[in-house]
């Protein structure tokens, strides 16, 4: 039945910085005021909502400083699995929070320092771009990986669709500096990618 | 992994070929959604090939979303299977869905530019719009409506209800035949009211819960357009996903000494609670298996994991049950064996007296836990009365 059958309704992938990786390992800078120097940013907002809503389809309304003021903000949540050492899988909840109004055009992958499925050993290495890839299962549940470009590359290594996505989104014109980000999904066959 | 689509998707496409409309129906967490998700993916891709065929996490191999070997299924009947271009459109019904957002109609125009101080503009809707994509040449759409009776769907379906029907669409090559039936719409070209009709290669799929406390009835002239389909809560899908034995018939021991007691007990009670929700309030009512279903490997669970993990389904099918038999206490007794429980059991219904009255009140814990669990779902099945 189409329930337990592993299916993958979408992916959502990031290109992981040396800044990204001391935010996974909780080593970056942190202002006493938060400020989110641990979260991991997507952007554009506007573009990624549609797909942060499936991902993160749960609402739950939580106080955050806005503009000095405490306000109540909704904020989405996702249950997110990892397979930890000891082989069990570990269930989080994952929280995606909305723009603040300093970055109005960033949302947030919440303190991902403090979630286990997020912890990796990999390094960033020369011309070779390391990828976060959030894949979201047809029970709602998202697996996180880390993968580097290389293995986008290899032929016949990935599904046909991921590897023609993630090369293609590599390969488009973007800014200077600016990561490669993007997402697919499977049940519309439609995605977007943050280059031009 | 093979391109493999479930029987009731093959089905359904072979229904869509045959009668253009699939009325798919079934209680809660039988699958629908899925189902209609599944329906698109076959419908869209055409003839499988390595590209599209259907993606599957793979949690144990070197990469998760691995490459798989192309295998097209004989078994499937594509709905116009010769065109290429293939689309597919989907929308929700609610209570306050308008036929304007499913055919065409006039809205207020908030962005009025200099030069352009039009008031008023006019949208086309899902159903436009998807008639329009199967009109173009080599073209062939499919409509997915969940949920059609969240909203007042005559309504919205408005005149297109006299052209849905296989018969009633225009001829392949887009002419009119003796039976095509055309209806009124604004036509969002000209802004003036003409004749319009359905073409050979729309496709419409809906899907609805058969009972629900917001759901609108559907007029028995409308529901003769829709070839039905019923997905009905599957024991042996429940058992599938607990890995029993679905021959097996060892009775349950007093407490649980594997997972498989639990998942057994599980899967039992689930049969017997619907049951007694098809005598009590009727079949439409009853829960599905997918309320039972979560994100876990059941290979890798052990006893303690495998009583929590159920507790969350019960959870959800005690909510149901208590909305089912919304006001009916001794209804939700009867449901979970709660009138005259077995000692063990941590329901039970109790008579007390308010304000000289006798009354009902039902001893039950607040959630369930991995020491109750397992005790609730044998007490639902210790019923010698039955």
């Amino acid at each position: 039945m189409a329930n337990v059958s592993n299916q993958i309704t979408r992916i959502l992938y990031k290109e992981i910085r040396e800044g990204d990786l001391l935010k996974f390992k909780a080593v970056s800078n942190q202002a006493d005021t938060g400020g989110g120097a641990r979260d991991l940013r997507i952007s554009p907002y506007g573009k990624f909502l549609p797909v942060v809503k499936l991902i993160f389809p749960d609402v739950v309304k939580e106080k955050r400083k806005r503009g000095g003021q405490q306000v109540t903000q909704e904020i989405f949540k996702g249950q997110f699995c990892s397979k930890a050492s000891d082989g069990n899988i570990k269930i989080e909840e994952v929280l995606f929070e909305p723009p603040t109004d300093a970055r109005p055009t960033e949302g947030r992958i919440a303190t991902v320092s403090s979630y286990s499925c997020f912890q990796t050993s990999l390094e960033i290495k020369p011309n070779d771009k390391l990828f976060l890839l959030l894949i979201q299962k047809d029970d709602g549940v998202v697996w996180p990986y880390f993968f580097y470009e290389s293995s986008f590359r290899k032929k016949g290594n990935w599904h046909a669709t991921v590897e023609k996505v993630l090369i293609e989104c590599i390969e488009t014109k973007r800014a200077p500096g600016r990561a490669v980000m993007g997402y697919y999904d499977f049940t519309t066959q439609k995605g977007y990618c943050n280059g031009k | 992994m093979a391109n493999e689509f479930s029987d009731e998707c093959k089905e359904i496409l072979k229904l869509l070929g045959l009668s253009k409309n699939v009325l798919i129906s079934g209680a809660p967490g039988t699958g629908k959604s899925r189902l209609l998700a599944e329906v698109a993916q076959a419908f869209s891709n055409g003839i499988p090939s390595v590209t599209n065929a259907i993606p599957v996490h793979d949690r144990a191999g070197e990469i998760p979303i691995p490459a798989v070997s192309p295998n097209v299924d004989p078994g499937i009947l594509l709905p116009s299977s010769g065109k290429t271009k293939r689309s597919v459109f989907r929308t929700v019904f609610h209570q306050n869905s308008k036929y304007r957002e499913f055919l065409s109609g006039i809205v207020p125009n908030i962005k009025v530019e200099t030069g352009n101080p039009q008031q008023f503009k006019i949208i086309t809707g899902t159903l436009y719009k998807a008639s329009e994509f199967a009109k173009a040449e080599d073209s062939a759409s499919l409509l997915i409506i969940d949920e059609i009776n969240r909203g007042p769907a005559i309504q919205i379906f408005g005149g297109s209800i006299v052209a849905l029907e296989s018969d009633k669409r225009l001829a392949p090559d887009g002419n009119k035949n003796l039976e095509t039936q055309y209806f009124e719409i604004l036509d969002p070209k000209t802004g003036e009211m003409i004749e319009y009709a359905l073409p050979n290669d729309l496709y419409i799929l809906a899907a609805m819960n058969l009972a629900d406390a917001s759901v609108e009835p559907l007029d028995v002239a409308f529901l003769r357009r829709w070839e039905p389909f019923r997905i009905d809560p599957n024991v042996k899908t429940l058992s599938a996903f607990y890995k029993l034995d679905v021959g097996e018939t060892t009775p349950l021991p007093d407490n649980p000494i594997s997972k498989v007691d639990v998942f057994k007990a599980s899967a039992k009670a689930w049969e017997k609670v619907n049951e007694r929700i098809g005598i009590g309030r009727g079949v439409e009512y009853e829960i599905g298996h997918g309320v039972l279903f979560g994100p876990v490997e059941i290979d890798e669970l052990d006893l303690e994991k495998a009583l929590d993990f159920i507790c969350l389904g019960w959870e959800k099918i005690r909510s149901h049950v208590e909305e089912v038999f919304f006001g009916d206490l001794r209804g939700v007794a009867a449901t979970f064996n709660a009138l005259e429980p077995p000692t063990y059991s941590p329901f039970k219904l109790e008579e007390v007296n308010f304000a000289g009255e006798l009354r009902y009140k039902l001893v039950a814990p607040k959630t369930f836990t991995r020491e109750n669990i397992y005790l609730f779902l044998r007490a639902i099945l210790d019923n010698n009365d039955e």
